[in-house]
């Protein structure tokens, strides 16, 4: 008998067949089927040999023992079977390369570990058998509103109910971080309540200000796994609930909102709370109202406050004990940045041997926003960043810059070592426009001196020809468009601004050998227009592809993407798409279904078979919302330029690659909408530029 | 043929999931070609260019007649021919087809050349046993893609149990088999990608 690759998938299956044990199989998969992880140890315990397990779409629960007995396993596909940890026993499998556990809701290891791939998971488990396990008590606050609402003077109010409030509170540039402790009652499944109960939460207030000007950069700052406070004033109808709830669900992750309502003069103003809980359950879950200055209600939002925090789902997650000992290390530490060598010498200090763990280390701590190390920049790898607002404060500085202003968002190497002329700054000027720019605040002229500020650009768009003769149009219709999409887009396909200078604050006109695109984004319309014309034949007419969505928007709010083509040879005529959302998703999920009957049709049977090609798109646990089987995953050179744009933009390589594949197999003209790329590691760009 | 119809059909760039294929393959070293799903009529010309090409798939096309020339591919081990209107089959080994072309074309096929086989429809007329020993009949055999319902041919209510009796039964009949796959049609929850993981 040679079969040594046997496939049951789709046959409602509630146990593996017991004439398994009579084959000697490399490979099997039983997806979509009805199978337990119990199921699954009675009926392969013991087994041997098997190089390739897929066993993905079947409601496991955890994962079964008898996969770790498994020696000679190489690549192991378990999506979607509400798999909610990943024991250590996972070190056991030597020989294991690749290991899908997209679509379960892991909690252990922790997301950001998880989310970094099987070395991580491995190194993660490895480190915390070998120096034991501790809990990380840290949580986010994070304070949004409106100019002028009260937040600051909340924030002072929650470390400390006895502040007085000032008469003028000075309006906050950029974010204030201050700390606050309180004793933790904890839960958790990982650990006993009493394990942590003597311990304190550290919390980290995060008080942003409200003027437009940092909402632009709210996307890198709005993280998930925080708690939100929206503080309105109730002598003002100014709070527009929908944008922050929308802005927060949208960037969160679906993370806690509360809203705050500050009164002022003892005067409530109602604020149609069942309608917006209608609208937005996930994040919505409370209203305070409070009174400043009398204190009035402070002690129950408190209260509140303190129990959601607690809440947070990694709140007592355990981690190697020392990565907890590093952390309280750099917490200590008063300076704002040290070198990469010094942080990497506290690493070896506190039980650190190995460069990749420490590097592990520092990675985790800027995914969930306590220190910022940007390991894949060239200029920012050697520098860890201990106090996130050192860097947020002095990048703000040039944004707030009055001649900056003036001279429409353009400045010079001068004008930097003018504003952080300071001696915490002087020595950093570098490292710090690199941090702008990872920031995607600003990007560099030709000639690298010379820097635009998109926010900051004229209104007004300069004039240039447009032939409208031969283009092709496509109308993206937002149910929320968020602030900041289009100055991201154009910062980071800047090296195709039309003749250097045709972009200004809302839109920009790109080009790439004969072909131009327009991007106009008009914010009151909730729309963005592009056009687009290919005069000659090339690469980039015959594959042009615009996007026109930014990384941290997830699909709920129609985050999407326009992938077309212009067929050179034949003038297209003017064409106009409206797309709405829905359509989009319409249209996106026909696409799916269509790839799936095509899938199926492909082995003739019928379409089952979202997991027809599972491991072939097997892959380290990445972005549960990805849609797994992927056919074509690599793709042509002539891509690989605008593939390149796309990848940098959205900091998503290897969904976005496929994606985008896909949609060039098909018709000339397409819109597809991409799915969350909230948890995805690959957006881990994303996320890395945020905290 | 080809050149009438091609003066006939207004000209127009080539069609991009070609290019799109033919690309992938030469990135990839162009053992590997999959034409799948681009309503082709004839096999195109370039894929003789591809002189290492070891795995052909024209799955899914529109292909009437596939050319005895492809032999001068001398590394070609496997054609997929799957889901295709084919009248005429050329003397190569590797073949994989669907059990409607087996069929169709009983009377003038090497069986030993086909290497893989989909059974997907009911095949109206042949009892279980008559099917089996069909299939028995291709004895090089490798690759075997079959739904469960198939195995069951006649049975009202076809049940994962009763294909396993008849898969343990008839498994020793195919010793050169390497890879089976036995797929449901059962479709899986509407949601299940989507709701699942936007939760």
């Amino acid at each position: 008998m040679k079969l040594k690759t046997l496939d049951l998938s789709g046959l409602a299956l509630a146990t593996l067949p017991s004439w398994l044990a009579k084959l000697n199989l490399e490979d099997l998969s039983a997806v979509d089927n009805q199978l337990t992880a119990d199921a699954v140890n009675s009926s392969l315990e013991g087994y041997q040999g098997l190089k390739v397990l897929n066993l993905g779409w079947n409601p496991l629960g955890e994962i079964p023992q008898c996969i770790f007995e498994m020696r000679g396993l190489r690549r192991v596909g378990l999506p979607i079977c509400n798999i909610t940890k990943i024991p250590p026993d996972i070190l056991r499998l030597t020989q294991l390369e690749r290991l899908d556990l997209s679509g379960n809701q892991i909690e252990s290891p922790p997301q950001e570990v998880v989310s970094k791939g099987l070395g991580a998971i491995l190194r993660y488990w490895r480190q915390r058998e070998s120096v034991g396990v501790d809990y990380l008590c840290e949580a986010k606050l994070i304070i949004v509103g409106e100019p002028g609402a009260g937040k600051t003077s909340l924030a002072q109010k929650i470390r400390n109910p006895e502040y007085k409030l000032k008469e003028r509170e000075p309006s906050t540039e950029g974010i204030d971080v201050i700390g606050w402790q309180f004793p933790a009652v904890s839960r958790k499944a990982e650990t006993s309540a009493t394990s942590l109960s003597e311990r304190d939460s550290q919390v980290n207030i995060w008080d942003f200000g409200g003027q437009e000007i940092y909402q632009a950069t709210h996307q890198f700052f709005l993280t998930r796994r925080s708690v939100y406070l929206l503080v309105c004033d109730d002598r003002k109808e100014d709070t527009d609930f929908e944008y922050w709830l929308n802005t927060v669900e949208l960037l969160s992750d679906g993370s806690p909102l509360l809203i705050v309502q500050n009164e002022k003069q003892d005067r409530t103003r109602d604020v149609n709370l069942s309608q917006l809980r209608a609208k937005f359950p996930a994040s919505l879950i409370g209203a305070l109202a409070l009174n400043l200055d009398t204190n009035r209600g402070l002690d129950a939002a408190l209260s509140r406050i303190r129990s959601e925090l607690e809440r947070l789902p990694h709140i007592g997650v355990g981690l190697p004990a020392s990565w907890k000992r590093v952390r309280e290390a750099l917490e200590k530490d008063p300076r704002d940045y040290i070198d990469l060598s010094e942080y990497l010498d506290i690493c070896q200090k506190h039980g650190f041997s190995r460069r990749e763990d420490k590097l592990q280390l520092s990675d985790y701590l800027h995914d969930l926003g306590i220190c910022l190390h940007f390991q894949n920049d060239p200029v920012l790898k050697n520098t860890v960043i201990l106090k996130p607002t050192w860097g947020t404060a002095a990048v703000y500085r040039v944004i707030d810059d009055a001649k900056i202003i003036a001279a429409r968002g353009k400045f010079s190497k001068r004008d930097l070592s003018r504003i952080w002329s300071e001696p915490k700054y002087a020595n950093m000027t570098t490292e710090l426009l690199h941090l702008m720019m990872k920031f995607q605040l600003c990007y560099a002229l030709d000639d690298g001196e010379t820097f635009i500020a998109p926010q900051l650009l004229s209104p007004d768009p300069p004039p240039y020809k447009w032939d409208s003769s031969a283009e092709t149009v496509v109308r993206y219709q937002y149910d929320f468009l968020p602030k900041g999409i289009l100055t991201r887009l154009i910062v980071a396909t800047n090296h195709l601004v039309a003749e250097g200078s045709l972009v200004w604050k809302t839109g920009v006109v790109l080009e790439k050998d004969a072909s131009r695109a327009e991007v106009i984004q008009d914010y009151g319309q909730r729309r963005i227009t592009v056009r687009v014309t290919a005069q000659a034949r090339s690469a980039f007419s015959r594959s042009l592809m615009i996007i026109s969505r930014s990384c941290t928007v997830p699909s709920r709010a129609c985050a999407m993407t326009a992938i077309f083509r212009v067929p050179a040879s034949s003038v297209v005529p003017s064409r106009i798409l409206t797309l709405s959302h829905w359509q989009i998703c319409k249209k996106w999920r026909q696409r799916a279904n269509q790839f799936n009957a095509t899938k199926a049709a492909k082995w003739s049977i019928a379409p089952n078979s979202f997991a027809t090609s599972c491991l072939e798109s097997c892959s380290e646990p990445t972005d549960p919302n990805r849609y797994v089987p992927r056919p074509r995953p690599k793709f042509s050179s002539p891509m690989l330029g605008m593939m390149k744009a796309m990848q940098s933009l959205t900091g998503c390589k290897k969904p976005w690659t496929e994606w985008a594949c896909e949609a060039f197999a098909t018709k000339p003209i397409c819109a597809i909408k991409i799915p969350s790329t909230t948890s995805c590691n690959e957006s881990g760009a994303a996320k890395r530029l945020s905290w | 043929m080809s050149n009438t119809s091609a003066k006939r059909a207004p000209k127009r760039d080539p069609d991009p999931r070609l290019t799109h294929a033919f690309d992938e393959a030469r990135i990839s070293g162009g053992e590997d070609l999959s034409l799948w799903d681009t309503e082709l009529e004839e096999v195109p010309k370039q894929v003789w260019s591809f002189k290492n090409l070891k795995s052909l798939d024209l799955g899914s096309n529109r292909l009437r007649s596939v050319p005895q020339s492809l032999a001068e591919l001398g590394h070609l081990k496997s054609v997929i021919l799957v889901n295709n209107p084919i009248e005429h089959l050329p003397n190569l080994p590797g073949l994989m087809l669907d059990d409607a072309t087996l069929f169709r074309l009983r009377s003038q096929i090497d069986r030993s050349n086909v290497t893989g086989l989909v059974v997907s429809g009911e095949i109206h007329g042949l009892n279980k046993g008559d099917w089996l020993s069909e299939i028995h009949s291709l004895r090089n055999l490798q690759e075997l893609t079959i739904g469960d319902w198939a195995l069951s041919i006649g049975e009202k209510h076809p049940t994962p149990t009763k294909s396993e009796l008849l898969l343990i039964d008839s498994l020793s009949d195919f010793p050169s088999l390497e890879t089976l796959s036995i797929r449901g049609r059962s479709m899986p929850p509407p949601n299940i990608t989507r709701g699942t993981l936007e939760t």
